[in-house]
């Protein structure tokens, strides 16, 4: 909603440019008649009629045609260029990714990948072995420095549960002085209250030693 | 060879014929109008290169499109707006007494120097619509819609901008 002047004022714009009606006309008159701002404005249209006038009298004729097709044509050999490229490099890429994977590389990197963010599986030593993490690709696979570590001690507790397991089996024979072991039932311990009985181990020569020859006479 | 089909290329060809036939039949009027409403020829020029590439970029991605001279004008205005408030905030103002420069020296009578200085000192808007109404022959509703506004908007900054160039024409006197 405009105001009432806002109104006479589009009233005279009509008016200026011919556009307004015969009645229109008139209502802009009487307006102006009684208004302190709009009386003593011109209705002739002498100054728009004096900017239309500009224009016939210009001589500047610019020719930007060749100016806008070469740019158009830039722009198509860059977005050219650009497509050929992308095509390029995508090519490029589809070359290495298959060459990444052909090779097994790719299964190497994800192992090691994989084997970098997942913490070592802790050691179980049994009496009778030791559980070793999972060697996926061990034949293959550059083992890094931490999981070499593992492994080195995963050997050596092997071997000392190898080595218990045939102490437990078999133990050792004790140094130290060897206890004479005493005969089986039924059989009399000649060796009983002799020195012998303290040197067991050396019973035989002992018995040498210490038996005497009986001398008959004739 | 004659059946060859490219996706993209026949758009790209008939947008390029289009753009071509805009630039031969509007290339003058659109270039003197924005030199009107900036002042500056080479200026002018920019602006309108940029007008037909809008339109080239515009017809490429819809060839279809129906492109009429109310939207290069519109484009063209727009440029030209953002431009004069880009000087204003950059604090870039070009005395009157050079500002006509931008004409050539046939082009210079008095009378036309004076309209144009008193041109320049309009807003963007009231220069819009008497140029487009005045310099490049639209009506007022015409105008209301270039400009995306009604035609009675239009036609009161006619009337302000007319008193606002007699104020200006008189002290000049």
């Amino acid at each position: 909603m405009i105001s009432k002047h806002a109104h006479f004022e589009s009233l005279y714009g009509a008016v200026l440019l011919g556009e307004a009606t015969q009645a229109e006309r008139d209502e802009y008159a009487r307006h102006a008649a009684g208004c302190a701002l709009c009386a003593g404005e011109p209705v002739d249209g002498a100054l728009l009629a004096a900017i239309a006038s500009m224009q016939a009298a210009e001589t500047w004729r610019p020719s930007i045609d060749r100016r806008v097709v070469t740019r158009i044509r830039e722009t198509q050999s860059k977005r050219s260029r650009f497509t050929v490229g992308l095509l390029g490099w995508a090519a490029a890429a589809s070359i290495a990714v298959n060459v990444f994977f052909v090779t097994g590389f790719a299964g190497r990197v994800g192992s090691a990948v994989f084997d970098a963010m997942t913490p070592p599986a802790p050691v179980a030593a049994t009496q009778f072995g030791v559980r070793l993490p999972a060697q996926t690709f061990a034949t293959v696979k550059r083992r890094a420095l931490a999981e070499r570590a593992v492994v080195a001690e995963n050997h050596v507790a092997r071997a000392s549960v190898r080595r218990h397991h045939v102490a437990a089996d078999a133990p050792l024979p004790q140094r130290g002085p060897v206890r004479r072991q005493p005969p089986a039932s039924g059989v009399p311990d000649i060796f009983a209250g002799t020195d012998l009985a303290v040197h067991a181990a050396n019973a035989p020569r002992a018995v040498a030693i210490e038996s005497h020859p009986l001398n008959f006479s004739p | 060879m004659d059946n060859v089909y490219v996706l993209g290329v026949d758009h790209a060809l008939e947008a390029e014929a289009r753009i071509e036939r805009l630039v031969l039949d509007h290339q003058t009027k659109l270039a003197r109008y924005v030199r009107r409403f900036v002042n500056d020829a080479d200026l002018a020029l920019d602006v309108v290169q940029d007008v037909f590439f809008a339109a080239y970029k515009m017809l490429r991605s819809d060839p279809s499109r129906p492109l009429s001279a109310g939207w290069l004008y519109k484009t063209a205005t727009n440029h030209s707006i953002t431009y004069l408030r880009k000087k204003k905030r950059r604090g870039e103002t070009l005395p009157l007494e050079n500002a006509t420069t931008a004409f050539r020296t046939d082009e210079q009578s008095a009378t036309s120097l004076d309209l144009q200085s008193a041109l320049a000192t309009l807003g963007e808007e009231q220069l819009a619509c008497v140029l487009l109404t005045t310099y490049a022959g639209y009506s007022s509703a015409e105008a209301a819609l270039i400009l995306g506004t009604s035609a009675d908007a239009v036609r009161q900054r006619v009337c302000r901008a007319m008193r606002s160039m007699r104020k200006t024409l008189g002290e000049s006197a």
